[in-house]
């Protein structure tokens, strides 16, 4: 509204400095040394082209991590969003103590990620921890025989788990808060006419939140591609390699293997990734805005 | 901001119990892990596992993320403030740009500035330093906070700013006296996110605090896991204190949350 300004530039240095040196400088720091192999900060860099790019693709850690990350977004994003969907549309419809249950709901949400990765893996011990003692307590003898964090699938699974504990109340509050905003008057409409609440909730609230849905399947997104706490605290990207996502493993090969080229190659990679994802939420921004 | 609304609801429905017992399910899900979690916390040695974690010197953890955690926010509302201003008032050559390239700031994974920001801690001594860790933090979480705050002054009235820039207030006083007053329940939904995403964030604090008294909360109980081994009652014990105020905020601005998603996060 002030028009065109030059001072406006002043405005948001402060910001574009911090944007610049934290989030630019890195990325561009990576994208020019996965063109070099470099072990270290003493030893020399020896410039090796796309070799780093080609490693990776060769890796089979490569497939690993693309399959988890893939199987992590599917299952979070499609529990989240209709988990979340569901249980906002129960506390918008009221059910006795709905406040409460929302309140609780999201608790786990502000549970610190990490504290949950340690928490849980003491507590996924079958000796030790509850998953012993509950599996005991029903008489289920085998599940003690079998350690969830000691094979891939039952280990993914308790990071994807864990995921959806935590994250499952923060959709639900998104979604309840898009449902208030649908105007009363087409629920009412929906009623008298005598559409059961299924109908209502399939054919008329799930089209409406279209954009909720979008920023859900975003942050999923972009968590499957981020996630690092509860895999670093949990598995640490065990058993072997099973468990590793872009995160921990660029963490493992760079602060543990010093191999700096080769962890900044991944980066990139992440980065193109991530950008794509950006991308299309740019896009869906501006188409709802 | 909280406006009380009548919601509309089916009153006398016959899924109600149906309802009910879907939320039960799920409550009962979320709830027993807290449950099991505090019990183990008091078991054996009951109270006793707490003032252990105490004196292996958890408030010094305590002090150094209440300062990451501050010294974010500030530096975070610092930024955003004229920046959201200028983003939703102004116009100017690579507006769109430089706003696109803001918000990028919110996607790069946190991993991808590690080695970078370790080298510039170096040169810069800044290594094991909690400032260190602020700078860095401050980056990650000023993009969304950032979203946040210009949606809310993009809806504020243009009148206002046209009457007081009619009265003669410059355009930079605007800032303080039209845009930070009327913005007050945005920011302070902005504080407490922030505050508790920088109070949570482990990956930054893990990579670059080398020494345990320079430690935070987040990271501190992997130690006590190499400390105790597998001394699981004090590991729990220290997880909940962790978790605790965390938490306690939570209940107590709930109704702050909530506006938070509504005039935020959902817009888009």
């Amino acid at each position: 509204m002030f028009g065109k300004s030059k001072t406006a530039y002043f405005y948001v240095l402060p910001l574009v400095i911090l944007i610049t040196v934290f989030c630019i400088y890195p990325i561009a720091y990576n994208l020019f040394y996965s063109f070099y192999d470099w072990n270290g900060i003493a030893s020399p860099k020896v410039y090796v082209g796309l070799m780093n790019f080609l490693k990776f693709f060769r890796d089979p850690v490569m497939l690993t991590i693309l399959k988890n990350t893939l199987i992590y977004m599917v299952i979070t994003a499609s529990c989240r969003i209709f988990i979340g969907m569901w249980l906002a549309y129960i506390i918008k419809c009221r059910i006795p103590l709905d406040g409460f249950a929302k309140t609780v709901l999201y608790v786990p949400a502000v549970i610190s990620y990490a504290v949950l990765g340690v928490v849980f893996s003491q507590m996924l011990d079958v000796n030790y921890g509850e998953l012993g003692e509950i599996a005991a307590a029903l008489g289920w003898k085998s599940v003690l025989k079998y350690p969830p964090l000691a094979y891939p699938v039952s280990a993914l699974a308790s990071i994807i788990g864990i995921s959806v504990w935590k994250w499952t109340g923060y959709n639900m509050v998104l979604y309840y808060s898009a449902l208030m905003s649908v105007p009363d008057d087409i629920l009412e409409a929906a009623v008298i006419d005598g559409a059961p609440r299924r109908v209502i909730f399939f054919r008329i609230l799930f089209p409406l939140l279209k954009s909720t849905h979008a920023t859900s399947l975003i942050l999923c997104i972009l968590g499957s591609l981020k996630a690092f706490d509860v895999i670093y605290t949990l598995t640490k990207g065990g058993p072997g390699t099973a468990t590793h996502f872009f995160s921990t493993f660029i963490y493992f090969k760079s602060i543990q293997q010093g191999r700096i080229g080769y962890a900044a190659t991944i980066s990139t990679v992440l980065v193109i990734l991530a950008m794509i994802v950006t991308i299309f939420q740019i896009r869906a921004y501006n188409k709802t805005l | 901001m909280m406006e009380v609304k009548k919601r509309f609801y089916f009153k006398k429905r016959p899924g109600m119990w149906f309802d009910i017992a879907v939320m039960m399910f799920f409550l009962v899900i979320i709830l027993t892990p807290m449950a099991l979690i505090v019990r183990k916390s008091f078991s054996i040695r009951g109270i006793q596992n707490y003032v252990a974690v105490f004196e292996t010197g958890l408030l010094t953890n305590v002090k150094n993320s209440m300062m990451i955690a501050g010294g974010t926010v500030a530096i975070v509302l610092c930024v955003i403030c004229p920046a959201a201003y200028a983003f939703s008032k102004f116009s100017f050559k690579g507006f769109k740009m430089l706003y696109y390239v803001s918000i990028l700031g919110m996607m790069v994974p946190s991993v991808v500035m590690l080695v970078p920001i370790m080298l510039l801690g170096k040169e810069l001594n800044l290594m094991n330093n909690l400032a260190g860790v602020i700078f860095p933090l401050s980056a990650i979480i000023a993009p969304f906070m950032l979203l946040i705050l210009k949606n809310s002054i993009d809806d504020h009235p243009t009148e206002i700013y046209e009457a007081a820039f009619v009265d003669g207030c410059s355009k930079f006083r605007i800032l303080f006296s039209v845009v930070v007053p009327m913005s007050k329940p945005t920011l302070l939904v902005i504080t407490l996110f922030a505050f508790m995403d920088s109070w949570n964030e482990f990956f930054l604090p893990l990579a670059l605090l080398r020494t345990p008294n320079m430690m935070t909360v987040t990271v501190i109980p992997m130690r006590f896991y190499e400390e105790f081994g597998a001394d699981q009652p004090k590991i729990f014990a220290a997880s909940v204190l962790i978790v605790l105020p965390v938490v306690l905020l939570y209940l107590l601005v709930q109704q702050y949350f909530e506006a938070g998603f509504t005039t935020g996060a959902v817009k888009g």
